[in-house]
């Protein structure tokens, strides 16, 4: 589903990715652990198409199309979700009203008529309850007056509302307590089918304990050092990152 | 406000740049070009009017001939050649009055149509009784019959001055006198028909009332004269949109809008302005020199300004209020959006006279392409106006490297319990917001439009319902092309 | 060349219906040294020629439009007479070098010992070195949109002259004591120059006895990395007029914090022109303006951003009672090149009386798309629940009032960079408060 072949990337004339590969098929969820600096956002946001990443090496396919040169709004037609690290805030834009234009875009990339509003508002409603999200948040402003755990709400509601092929998680377990992280994970976890794929990328293994990974790659000096199973990041838990790192690459 | 489905049609619907930009073919009768007295007697003939509206007229116009253009704002502005406008049209079919509009020109009615105007049905399920200045003269008044029955005039200015001469004597040029301003002065000498309003005391107007101006016949100015008089303890809401077909000329419109609000009186007049902006290049368009302003006469009055502006090549006009009556409070809620070579210069001014005055000034300005935009206010306290408070916010948006924003407020407190607070700051969009919402599928064009609807929520809530969709959709149109 | 030598021969009735104050202008100008640079010469007739086409600035100005000066008296110009009192003449900063000009004349200049730093009177300096003044003097903008310093500039003769050299970190501050006496007229004319990565603190007082005219033009250069500390207290007679441009220049990398106190003059016209040509320099442009009984204080400042990164801050307070008046008129103009410009703008005016008055006029004019400008302003009476909280506490009225406004004022004083001034600084402020 997804395949990054040989990527190297900088911003601002700093290199971040080294040559980077990774593939991840249908039905799967990769995780993907490093420590700070390694170069994990960066990766999420040049899969997800960030204007300020140059990718100068490599490429990028989804579904078999390359998608290396395309702008954000057309990989996002194609099915690709990043839950971001820091949601942004948009002032005087709900979050109903985005996700209606959101969808609506979508849809018309893919040649379908707009969604109608009642079959919308119904779909709207059941998420809203399963993620723990208020009409009260939807009327706000984008994120605007959100805390660190309402915003991630908010962005695995609007994976869960988007219906993505497939979702990268960035670090979408900092600054939650244990009661929103199994919300969140639960959002996840009933997304989970054979035809989806995720990409888990954390710091910490607690995530990984509500959502399993089939395959974990650890992450260090722009370049996947080491790839594994679930068991992989229970070690590195044990271990800690500077250890593991130097001893595995050794 | 949500971006519906109709907005997003609309939107599509409107792709071909400027929707309105279509002339209509109808036999008018236009008076010869240029301005002297003899068409300014000719104009008063045509409307039958009174001998001391006549001499109004021709005191306006001789005063007129010794005044500047006002020099204060920063518009790049060609010179006009007055002489070489007609200053009356009218559509000939209008010569006899039709007695309903089922005997209105088709062709004017599909004008409208066009523009997505519904005069009747339409207008039945929005409730909005409509006006509809086309040129000069005043076309039909929908819901005369309902607005009668609650002792509510609407009707056109040249109608008032048949029908309600007291009227009219007492309150025309009493909010702007004609030496104001050298448009606002043109305008007495030459305003040829526009909107009366008058709501009697204690009566709420069961209805929005709306007006339609357009500009159809080429070099023709339009100067149509609202009047609004709002008695004691009544309340209307008053919906104003403009459109102009394209031309390559500039086309002149010098309004003057007068709001009279007494004892316990509200008036909310909202504008919809998407006069022709002229072309990428900056050719053609519509000049618009606006005089607005309301007096808050009566204690615990309020007059609220909604607009906003879209259109226009050049944009000069200052909602303004003159609050006298204690406890009254004056509004002004504005989004200017230009783009390509327009210019905007715009803003109010609040006037504290009484005691316990309030004013809240809340401007949005959006430049893009090589467009400028300035907001000009000034907010002033009397020595009388104790306690008075004002709270001003002041926001523009820059979309590219090319075009202007400026902020000009004039603050002037004689009052030391007087309360001015006043907030201005100048952003561009940010490129994590564009991000994130391309991230979501939103294309950039998109993205553009709902975050500066997002930016100018603030006005746009303050438009009734069926204004406020169009508005949306208006404010994306004008932005097409200023990215990427 | 031919009408240099004119200077002296302008006919009485070439003066007719101008403003008095120019009227003696022909016997005043027997009193400025003719110079043996010519260029000086045709510059002064310059300021004079600009000076009568345009006359005094009145409201028809929109610079103007706060502060009319249509009606300035008519004083002499006698640069010799310098019969102040010395009673005030004593430095307030400890370490400083002290430097008298009397009635626009530099008096002295108190010995120091420190190479690379020059102070000299202008008129020595156009004696001895005019070479490098002379495009700082010349180049000072169209004085046909500036009458008051075209009126300065017919006039120029002495004034102060500050300059180091490149590198050099000035360690004690240079104290300008700039007194003058009744009825006379005043046209200072001073430079201020810090070459490349050089250090200074300035700091200049204005005092003075009785009714008189100080118009003083200052021309500022910060070179790439200097840092300027530039301090005021303008503490006229309040009987007087002081109308004082400033034009500052702020090059890359360079650094500039300004601040006036501004208590004295019965009209005052502070001006100040920022320029900041190159990229990543900072400029503060701080306040406070105190006026009693008739005083009007104007403050009008000018930020034009040319190149991109750099920060400029204007912050005033305005404590404004009887029957004063307050201007401020702040513009931020940001160019098409000066992208992540980062310009900020407030102005606090409390009226203290039922008849003072403040005029604002906050400007933005933006024209680079990824700046971060804001502008601020209020205007109101003493916080009334601040004061009633005091009290409820124990504290007389009058103390509590005066808390209030110590607290109003203290944030702009916190922020100076040159801690010494900050106790001199308070002492005025109580001094001003107790009168």
């Amino acid at each position: 589903m997804l395949k990054i072949e040989n990527l190297h990337v900088e911003i601002d004339g700093k290199k971040i990715l080294k040559g980077l590969n990774l593939e991840i098929e249908k039905g799967k969820v990769h995780a993907i652990m490093g420590p700070n600096g390694s170069g994990k956002s960066t990766l999420s946001y040049v899969i997800a198409g960030h204007p300020n990443y140059e990718v100068t090496e490599g490429k990028i396919w989804f579904e078999g199309e390359d998608i290396t040169e395309m702008d954000p709004h057309e990989r996002s037609a194609l099915g690709l979700f990043l839950a971001f690290q820091y949601p942004v805030e948009i002032p005087g834009v709900n979050t109903t009203n985005f996700l209606k234009t959101a969808i609506n875009s979508i849809r018309k990339s893919k040649g379908q008529d707009d969604i109608e509003p009642l079959e919308f508002l119904k779909m709207q409603k059941k998420k809203m309850v399963e993620l723990g999200m208020t009409a009260e948040m939807l009327k706000r402003g984008v994120n605007v007056g959100f805390s660190g755990g309402e915003k991630k709400r908010n962005e695995t509601f609007q994976m869960s509302m988007l219906e993505p092929k497939m979702a990268i998680l960035d670090e979408t377990d900092s600054g939650l307590d244990i009661d929103a992280l199994k919300t969140v994970a639960n959002g996840v976890n009933n997304l989970r089918s054979d035809d989806k794929a995720f990409l888990v990328i954390t710091h910490y293994q607690r995530l990984l304990d509500y959502i399993k990974p089939d395959v974990v790659h650890i992450l260090a000096d722009g370049v996947i050092k080491l790839t594994g199973g679930a068991e992989l990041a229970l070690e590195l838990e044990e271990k800690g990152y500077a250890d593991f790192i130097k001893t595995e690459a050794a | 406000m949500a971006v519906t489905k109709e907005t997003k049609d609309k939107i599509e619907s409107m792709q071909n740049k400027y929707d309105a930009g279509f002339t209509t073919d109808i036999e008018t009768e236009l008076a010869p070009k240029g301005l002297n007295d003899d068409i300014i007697k000719l104009i008063s003939s045509k409307k039958n009017e009174p001998e001391w509206l006549l001499e109004r007229r021709l005191k306006a116009f001789k005063h007129w001939q010794g005044m500047q253009d006002p020099d204060w704002s920063k518009l790049q502005i060609e010179p006009i050649d007055y002489q070489d406008l007609h200053y009356y049209a009218q559509p000939k079919s209008m010569i006899d009055k039709p007695k309903s509009l089922d005997e209105v020109d088709p062709k004017i009615l599909e004008t409208y149509k066009k523009l997505g105007i519904p005069l009747r049905e339409q207008e039945m399920l929005a409730g909005v009784a409509v006006d509809v200045v086309f040129d000069s003269v005043s076309v039909g008044t929908t819901f005369r019959a309902n607005l009668k029955e609650a002792g509510v005039i609407f009707c056109s200015i040249s109608e008032a001055v048949q029908e309600y001469p007291e009227l009219i004597k007492k309150y025309l040029g009493s909010v702007v006198p004609m030496h104001d301003n050298k448009h606002a002065c043109l305008n007495a000498a030459v305003f040829t028909d526009g909107t009366f309003v008058y709501i009697p005391e204690g009566v709420r107007c069961p209805m929005e009332l709306s007006t339609y101006f357009r500009i159809n016949e080429p070099k023709t100015g339009q100067f149509e004269r609202t009047l609004i008089i709002a008695e004691k303890n009544s309340y209307v809401s008053y919906l104003e949109g403009c459109t102009a077909p394209m031309r390559d000329e500039n086309q002149l419109h010098a309004a003057v809008v007068e709001l009279i609000a007494l004892d316990d009186a509200e008036i909310k007049y909202s504008t919809v302005q998407n006069w022709y902006p002229g072309d990428e290049n900056g050719k053609g368009g519509i000049y618009n020199f606006v005089t607005k302003r309301g007096i808050c006469k009566g204690k615990n009055s309020k007059i609220s300004w909604t607009q906003v502006e879209t259109g226009s090549a050049i944009t000069w006009k200052y909602p303004s209020c003159i609050l006298a009556g204690d406890n009254s409070i004056g509004e002004f809620y504005s989004v200017a959006v230009t783009n390509n070579y327009q210019q905007a210069d715009t803003g109010t001014k609040m006037i504290h006279l009484g005691k316990n005055t309030k004013s809240k000034i809340i401007a949005k300005g959006i430049s893009a392409g090589k467009s400028d935009s300035t907001y000009r206010g000034l907010v002033r306290m009397a020595k009388g106006a104790d306690n008075a408070r004002n709270y001003t916010q002041c926001d523009s948006l820059l979309i590219g490297d090319q075009c202007g924003a400026h902020t000009v407020p004039y603050i002037e407190s004689k009052n030391a319990s007087a309360n001015i607070e006043h907030e201005a700051t100048t952003s561009k969009i940010s490129e994590d917001q564009m991000f994130y919402a391309m991230q979501r599928g939103i294309s950039e064009e998109d993205a553009v439009a709902l975050i500066v609807n997002g930016f100018c929520r603030e006005v746009m809530q303050k438009l009734p319902m069926e204004f406020a969709v169009e508005a949306q959709a208006l404010i994306g149109i004008s932005l097409e092309g200023s990215v990427g | 060349m031919a009408n240099i030598f004119k200077l002296h021969d302008i006919e009485e009735k070439q003066m007719e219906n101008l403003p008095e104050i120019i009227k003696n202008y022909a016997d005043d100008s027997k009193l400025l040294e003719n110079s043996s640079n010519n260029w000086l010469n045709a510059l002064r007739l310059t300021g004079l020629e600009q000076f009568k086409s345009a006359g005094l600035p009145d409201k028809s100005w929109e610079n103007w439009k706060f502060t009319n000066l249509a009606s300035l008296p008519n004083y002499d110009y006698l640069p010799a007479n310098s019969n102040v009192s010395d009673a005030n003449n004593t430095r307030l900063l400890e370490n400083s070098i002290k430097i008298e000009l009397v009635d626009g004349v530099f008096k002295s200049c108190a010995d120091f010992d420190i190479s690379g730093l020059k102070i000299v009177s202008l008129k020595s300096e156009l004696e001895n070195d005019p070479k490098w003044i002379e495009e700082y003097l010349v180049n000072i903008g169209n004085l046909g949109d500036n009458p008051m310093m075209a009126l300065n500039t017919a006039y120029i003769n002495d004034g102060f002259v500050i300059k180091t050299d490149s590198g050099i970190k000035v360690d004690r501050p240079i104290e300008i004591i700039i007194s003058s006496s009744t009825g006379n007229a005043n046209y200072p004319r001073n430079i201020i120059l810090l070459e490349e990565s050089s250090n200074l603190v300035i700091f200049e007082r204005y005092l003075g006895e009785g009714e008189y005219i100080n118009n003083s033009v200052t021309e500022i250069i910060v070179k790439d990395n200097a840092n300027l500390g530039h301090y005021r207290i303008q503490a006229e007679d309040l009987n007087a007029y002081h109308v004082a441009m400033t034009s500052l220049t702020i090059a890359k990398s360079a650094k500039y914090d300004g601040f006036t106190l501004t208590t004295g003059a019965k009209l005052s016209r502070n001006e100040i022109y920022t320029k900041m040509i190159d990229a990543d320099s900072s400029c503060n442009l701080n306040g406070i303006y105190m006026v009693q009984a008739k005083q009007h204080a104007d403050t009008t400042i000018l930020v034009e951003h040319f190149e991109p990164n750099c920060v400029s801050k204007q912050n005033y307070k305005g404590l404004i009672d009887d029957h004063a008046k307050g201007v401020f008129q702040g513009k931020i103009k940001v160019n098409r090149k000066a992208q992540l410009t980062d310009g900020y703008q407030l102005n606090n005016a409390l009226l203290l009386s039922d008849n003072a008055e403040i005029n604002v006029k906050p400007e933005l004019e933006i024209y680079a798309d990824d700046v971060k400008c804001s502008h601020g302003a209020t205007s109101g009476a003493l916080d009334e629940t601040g004061l009633f909280y005091l009290t409820s506490r124990g504290i007389n009225p009058t103390d509590a009032r005066k808390m209030i406004i110590k607290s109003f004022i203290s944030t702009v004083i916190e922020d100076i960079e040159f801690d010494e001034l900050k106790s001199i600084l308070s002492l005025e402020t109580d001094k001003w408060l107790d009168r």
